[in-house]
Formats: C-alpha cells, sequence, structure tokens
C-alpha cells in the first residue's frame, strides 16, 4: 500500500524518475529512467527509455502550457496561455472613491465617461491602458495611462480587496472588467502621470461628472505600444 | 568524459567491451583474484548507474502543528513506534509516514499487496488539490485505489454448486458483503445497473438496434439467484464439509466476514459532504467477474473512461480529531480493521481456484 502524508504543505517528495541528456555538438536527446530503491542500499537507475514528445506535452501541461481551445470574442487582442488582452469601448460607467480623501469624497458613485480602454491579465494580475481612439487598436498603437488611481507607471492595478472572477478566460473578461471599476479608486499608485488635466486626477473626474464624452486630449502618454505593452508583460 | 561515460563506459580491463559495474557495486575482492581471472572467462559486469550520493527524497516542512500533535497522541497510545523517530531523522512528517507503513505491515500489508494496488493518504482536507481543508484540528485518513484489484468467480462458484445448490450464492453475497463495508466492488450488479442505463438512454433513439448492449445476465451463473445461507448456517454446513480445499474456502470467507465486522464505519459528517460536493461514486478496489472478458468486465472498461471526469468519493474515510486522543485511536483501529479486512480478502482470493493470475508483483520478489 503506497502511503501518503499531505498536511498543510508540508510534503515529501520521493525521487522518482531521472531525465539524462545526451549531447553532441547542438544535436541532443534525452532519455527518462525509473528511479527504484532498496531497502539496503543506494537507490538506482533502471534502463531509460526516449524522451518523446507526448512526455514533453505532460511537462509543458504540467508548467501551465496548455489551455482549453475556446473561441475568442472580437475584443480579444491577444491570447497565450499566461495573458490575455482586450479592448473595451468608450463609455459612461459608474465610479466610486475611498472616503479617505475629502476631495474624493463629492465624486463617488455618480456616471463619468470613460475612454477606451486595453485590458490585460498575466497570471492573476491586471493591467490597464488607455485609448486615444475608440477603435480596435494595432499592434503599433501608441497605449495612454489609464486615468486612474490605484494602477501604477506598467498600468498594474493594485487588486486589493477587488472581487476578481476565479477563471481567466474569454468568457470571463466581461466580468474581470465589472470588477475592477465596483471597486474604489483610492490612492494613486507610484509615480505616475494619470491625467495631462491642470487640475489632475481630482480636476479631471470632477469635470467629468455626468458628462458625455471623455476629452482624450487630457489623456497622458504611456511611451508604449500596444506590443510593446504586451511584450512587457512577457518579460516581467 | 562526462559522468554518464563513467558509470556506462566501456570496462578498461576486460577484452571486450562491457558496462562496468557502478560505483561501490563491485566486490573488490572478486578483482583481486587473478589467478581465477586467467581460468575463467571474463564475467559479466552489466550494473545500474548507482545514486549513492543523491538524495532519495526531499522534504518541504511549513506549519507542522497539526503533524507534531499527532505524533505526540500515536506515541502516548503506543500506535507509533519510538525507533521509527531515528529513522525520520528526527522529522514529525516523515515519523508519521514510518508509523502508517509499520501500522499497515502489521496488519497484513503484504498480504493486501499481493492484490490489492491501495493509496492510504493522511491529510487535512479529502480533495487533495482542493483550497477547502477540513474543520481546524481534524485530519483524515483516506484509503483509495491507484487500479481495482481482479477476481475470477466461476470456477469457485461451479466448484462450490458440486457441494451444496445454495453455497454459491452464499459464498458471493457473504464475500462481497464483507469487503463492502469498507471499499468498493464493482460486480454484476453494478454492471446490470450500467445496462439498464444503457438501454434507457438508447430507448428514444432512430436505430437503437444498432447498439451493443452487454449481456450481463446471459454471463451471470444461474447459481447466485438461489436462496443464501446466514452465516450460522454456512457455519454449520462448514462443519460437515470433508474436502479440504472446499473447507479452506468457507473457512477463509467466515473468517473474513468475521474480521470485517470488527469496527464500524466512521459516520459521513457534514463538512466531509461539503469537501465532497459533486463527487462521483467511490472508485471499485476489486472487479468481481465471472471470466476474464466477460460482460461485467466490458461494463467496467466503459464506466472507467469516464470515473475520472468529477472527483470520486474515497472508499474509506477515518476522521482523526486531535483534540481527542479516543477519537484518534478509534480512527487507527477502524484502520487496522481495513487493513486486516483487505488481507483476509487477498488470501481468500488466493485460495479461489483460477486466480493463480492477478497477483501483484513487487520489486525484490521477482
Amino acid at each position: 500500500m503506497n502511503v501518503h502524508v499531505r498536511i498543510g504543505d508540508n510534503r515529501i517528495f520521493a525521487l522518482k524518475q531521472a531525465v539524462l541528456v545526451y549531447q553532441e555538438g547542438n544535436r541532443a536527446f534525452a532519455t527518462l529512467h525509473e528511479v527504484k530503491s532498496r531497502p539496503d542500499g543506494p537507490s538506482y537507475l533502471c534502463a531509460g527509455q526516449s524522451v518523446t514528445t507526448g512526455f514533453l506535452e505532460t511537462l509543458a501541461k504540467g508548467l501551465g502550457a496548455s489551455m482549453a481551445a475556446e473561441v475568442l470574442p472580437e475584443n480579444v487582442l491577444a491570447r497565450t496561455p499566461a495573458l490575455i488582452a482586450w479592448w473595451s469601448p468608450a463609455q459612461a460607467r459608474l465610479m466610486f472613491f475611498g472616503d479617505s480623501d475629502p476631495k474624493t469624497r463629492h465624486l463617488n458613485g455618480k456616471m463619468y465617461p470613460h475612454p477606451a480602454l486595453v485590458f490585460m491579465i498575466h497570471g492573476r494580475e491586471l493591467f490597464v491602458r488607455a485609448l486615444r481612439e475608440n477603435r480596435r487598436p494595432k499592434s503599433n498603437t501608441r497605449l495612454m495611462n489609464a486615468p486612474y488611481w490605484n494602477t501604477d507607471a506598467e498600468g498594474r492595478v493594485c487588486l486589493g480587496s477587488m472581487r476578481v472572477p476565479e477563471e481567466v478566460s474569454a468568457s470571463s473578461l466581461r466580468g474581470w472588467e465589472e470588477a475592477y471599476f465596483a471597486s474604489e479608486f483610492t490612492h494613486p499608485s507610484g509615480a505616475v502621470r494619470l491625467t495631462s488635466h491642470r487640475g489632475g486626477f481630482v480636476g479631471l473626474w470632477s469635470s467629468l461628472v455626468e458628462r458625455k464624452h471623455f476629452p482624450v486630449r487630457f489623456l497622458a502618454d504611456s511611451k508604449r505600444t500596444l506590443e510593446e505593452f504586451l511584450q512587457s508583460a512577457v518579460k516581467d | 568524459m562526462s559522468g554518464t561515460a563513467n558509470v556506462l563506459g566501456a570496462g578498461g580491463e576486460g577484452r571486450r567491451a562491457m558496462l562496468t559495474v557502478a560505483s561501490g557495486e563491485t566486490p573488490l575482492a572478486a578483482r583481486r583474484i587473478f589467478a581465477a581471472d586467467k581460468l575463467m572467462a571474463a564475467p559479466c559486469g552489466i550494473g545500474l548507474p548507482s545514486l549513492a550520493n543523491v538524495p532519495p527524497e526531499q522534504r518541504f516542512s511549513a506549519d507542522d502543528r497539526e503533524v507534531i500533535a499527532l505524533a505526540e497522541i500515536l506515541v502516548k497510545s503506543d500506535i507509533a513506534a519510538a525507533e521509527d523517530w531515528s529513522k525520520s531523522e528526527r522529522d514529525a512528517t516523515k515519523y508519521l509516514l514510518l508509523s502508517l507503513e509499520r501500522r499497515i505491515r502489521m496488519h497484513g500489508g503484504s498480504a493486501i499487496d499481493r492484490r490489492f494496488d491501495l493509496d492510504l493518504t493522511l491529510s487535512d482536507r479529502l480533495v487533495d488539490y482542493s483550497d477547502e481543508r477540513g474543520p481546524e484540528g481534524t485530519l483524515y485518513l483516506v484509503l483509495d485505489p491507484e487500479s481495482a484489484a481482479f477476481v475470477l468467480l466461476s470456477p469457485t462458484l461451479e466448484l462450490l454448486e458440486n457441494v451444496h445448490p445454495y453455497l454459491p450464492a452464499t459464498f458471493y453475497s457473504h464475500f462481497a458483503g464483507a469487503l463492502n463495508r469498507w471499499v468498493r466492488v464493482y460486480d454484476y450488479h453494478d454492471a446490470e445497473e450500467r445496462v439498464e442505463m444503457l438501454r434507457e438512454w438508447y430507448e428514444g433513439e432512430e436505430n437503437a438496434d444498432q447498439y451493443e448492449i452487454p449481456d450481463v445476465e446471459g454471463c451471470t451463473p444461474k447459481s447466485l439467484k438461489e436462496t443464501r445461507l446466514n452465516l450460522c448456517e454456512l457455519k454449520k454446513l462448514n462443519e460437515e464439509v470433508r474436502d479440504p480445499r472446499m473447507k479452506a474456502l468457507i473457512t477463509g470467507l467466515l473468517e473474513l466476514c468475521r474480521i470485517s465486522k470488527q469496527a464500524t464505519r466512521p459516520e459521513f459528517t457534514e463538512d466531509m459532504g461539503e469537501q465532497l460536493m459533486d463527487s462521483n461514486p467511490a472508485l471499485p478496489c476489486l472487479l468481481a467477474a465471472f471470466s476474464s472478458g466477460d460482460a461485467v468486465v466490458g461494463c467496467f472498461d466503459d464506466e472507467a473512461q469516464t470515473a475520472m471526469e468529477v472527483t470520486p468519493q474515497p472508499n474509506v474515510i477515518i476522521p482523526l480529531r486531535l483534540s481527542d486522543g479516543k477519537s484518534v485511536r478509534d480512527g487507527f483501529r477502524t484502520l487496522a480493521v481495513v487493513c486486516e479486512t483487505l488481507a483476509a480478502a487477498s488470501r481468500l482470493i488466493d485460495l479461489m481456484p483460477g486466480n493463480e493470475e492477478g497477483v501483484i508483483t513487487h520489486e525484490g520478489e521477482r
């Protein structure tokens, strides 16, 4: 009978298999060996089998490099096993502000016009950028800083207690957007220029209460294209 | 030269190319007997690469309060042995592992391993990859099969029928009943349910005839529909049996039934139900078929395709409440009964004709 103890994070990992890599110049192959143990001596390697494509696929699955096939909606811009990016057209949205800052107290719970936005989820991190034009961006489209608190210079959102969906898939993107705007904007995140409005963040949103269109001239340049934005997440 | 080449490279001393024995495996004395070497053919020195300096396991330890609490109860209750503490290299998780292995050995481990391929897990949750653990201070002993064992019934049933017409049904119902108290046995009843379900599925379809439905009824011996004797009647009948082979079978069955009843199955509590919401039925620990390729085996193979689509319920769940030493002692007593039941079943299958195959060969037994 095989016995396992799995309490909390305590684990005993037993050596079960070994991969040997044989190389000659720039060509190589690998063999997979079972490890057998003996009660009265050191463990030993059994005869190996060539590592197959199936084995590599199993390894890749274990590393999370697999995802179910799904039909992508038109607003999805990029999709890898680790990342999904999409854009959302300009529209009016409800905004909530934390009550710790008296300057934003009067802005809380009102409708505001918002620019078109680009969202990206990498792992479980959410990133957001703004678009100058209300249309699907191209790879070389220059992105703007999202004019929101809790968002740093890289566009990374401080999730705090935000109730984001468990799942990261094409069908959950609306849930991520809704979660973002359903939580409160509470504080600036690092040294990032959120807007070129002379009244700054509070001045911008104070001027937009109940307005219909977001004035894109007040967006600050992120100095990155869409492609650079996506690549930066992969590099991180 | 690489380390691999050193181990697997051609031997330098012999004339023929051969694989040298890994470091530490060549008897030094043998190398020094030069006279014998000249008289005999060169020995075959094929060896297996040794992992003498490679750690055979790595341990990850985090919060081990519950591990230590359980280890303490087991030591105080004389369930765990003090000598395993040094073997565990003073690691509480490893100590629990060794204690469980010892416990299983004491209660028929080698007999169980002849026929059954099982996993026993001591865990704080019932679903391994779930975020939801059981209540704080409660651990579980969970028993599940790695693969189902196999028992062939027809030769035994035919033999028993020659002695008494009621014996086949009596033997099988008590055999399956004793095991089903603890673990799931997949048999012709499960196959009949499967067939019933298939019939319902195909009923409304246009060409229902194109589907082949396994003939479970056809492969089930008629003798199983006869009256079943109770255990007292079976004991009396056994006293009259003279054939030693038959007597051994019935005695083995009576022993299995006696052991199986020595404990009661722990209550399935609400917190267990919450952790196992939307789970599949337990995976069978034993497949009982009449012949090796019959309709019961066909149904079993068919069901096996989807058995893991949803997390299956464990076969045995024994809760251990760390605040209550008695709960832990009772839990380990129950585990002992489960193990001894499985060991008795394994010994009985050894006696059943036609079951010479199905023995699991372990390392070092070949």
